[in-house]
């Protein structure tokens, strides 16, 4: 069951490290027009998108993340943390508790970002919008690679 | 009702402020006990206590109280204006939370 979790948790955290990633992107990195005659680039295809439209995807597939991964947290607790002590890996304890804080300054956040994106003209806040939408695109790559890592320290399988 | 979405970003900096301090100042609203299954608000012998879930309940709640406020400030006191400073509480308690994983594990 808990692998079964740990696989959905992972799916659902690379659909939001897309959205998040494009959007993000979008946002700093405007995509210059292509020349005439010319097809765009890769990469700026990839900034050419409709930022506006991942938001409400963005909040739903972190909260659903957030909620994968408070449920799988006991498991942790209870299997993975108490060899990171036994083997003083202290850095890697601290890591995981990294991720813990970043998750939840990212679910707070979320009001916040939702507000700016929907409740706000695109032209007002374009300062604070982009930094708010940088702050949670940092928290869902961090949490993303942290998570990464613990789980190539000890897995959470059977 | 109708204008709640108002009260979203004094909620965010609210709840974002106080979620570290409730872990630095163990304001956990309970405990849960991963090794036998339970949820306590009192202490439990059972040890190896997860705090994170009463970190955010307790985040959540002064994050309530603050929003509930704010919403029955005359509108002169409008957060709207601070808007553009709303970064600041965010970056400052991510700086703080490295702090407190430093204090607790790096520096031990």
């Amino acid at each position: 069951m808990i692998t079964v979790l740990l696989i959905m948790h992972l799916l659902v955290a690379v659909a939001l490290l897309g959205a998040i990633t494009h959007q993000t992107l979008s946002l700093w990195w405007v995509p210059a027009p292509a020349p005439a005659g010319k097809a765009a680039a890769f990469f700026s295809n990839y900034r050419a998108v409709r930022a506006n439209v991942y938001t409400n995807m963005i909040v739903i597939l972190f909260v659903i993340v957030a909620v994968f991964g408070s449920l799988l947290y006991p498991g942790y607790r209870l299997t993975v943390l108490p060899f990171m002590r036994a083997n003083h890996a202290t850095l890697w304890g601290g890591v995981f508790e990294m991720k813990e804080h970043i998750v939840a300054i990212g679910l707070g956040l979320l009001p916040l970002y939702w507000y700016l994106w929907k409740k706000v003209l695109f032209s007002e806040h374009v300062q604070i919008r982009k930094i708010i939408t940088g702050i949670l695109a940092f928290c869902v790559w961090w949490s993303f690679l942290d998570g990464h890592l613990i789980n190539n320290i000890k897995g959470f399988g059977p | 009702m109708k204008n709640v979405s108002r009260l979203f970003p004094v909620f965010s900096m609210a709840f974002v402020f106080f979620y570290p301090l409730a872990d630095w100042f163990n304001l956990a609203l309970f405990k849960y006990y991963p090794s036998i299954s339970t949820f306590s608000f009192a202490k439990n012998p059972a040890g190896n206590a997860i705090q994170w879930y009463g970190w955010l309940a307790t985040a959540l709640i002064f994050a309530v109280i603050v929003s509930a406020i704010y919403a029955v400030l005359p509108p002169r006191f409008s957060a709207r204006r601070a808007l553009d400073y709303a970064w600041i509480i965010p970056i400052g308690m991510l700086l703080f939370s490295v702090y407190i994983v430093y204090a607790g594990w790096w520096a031990t």
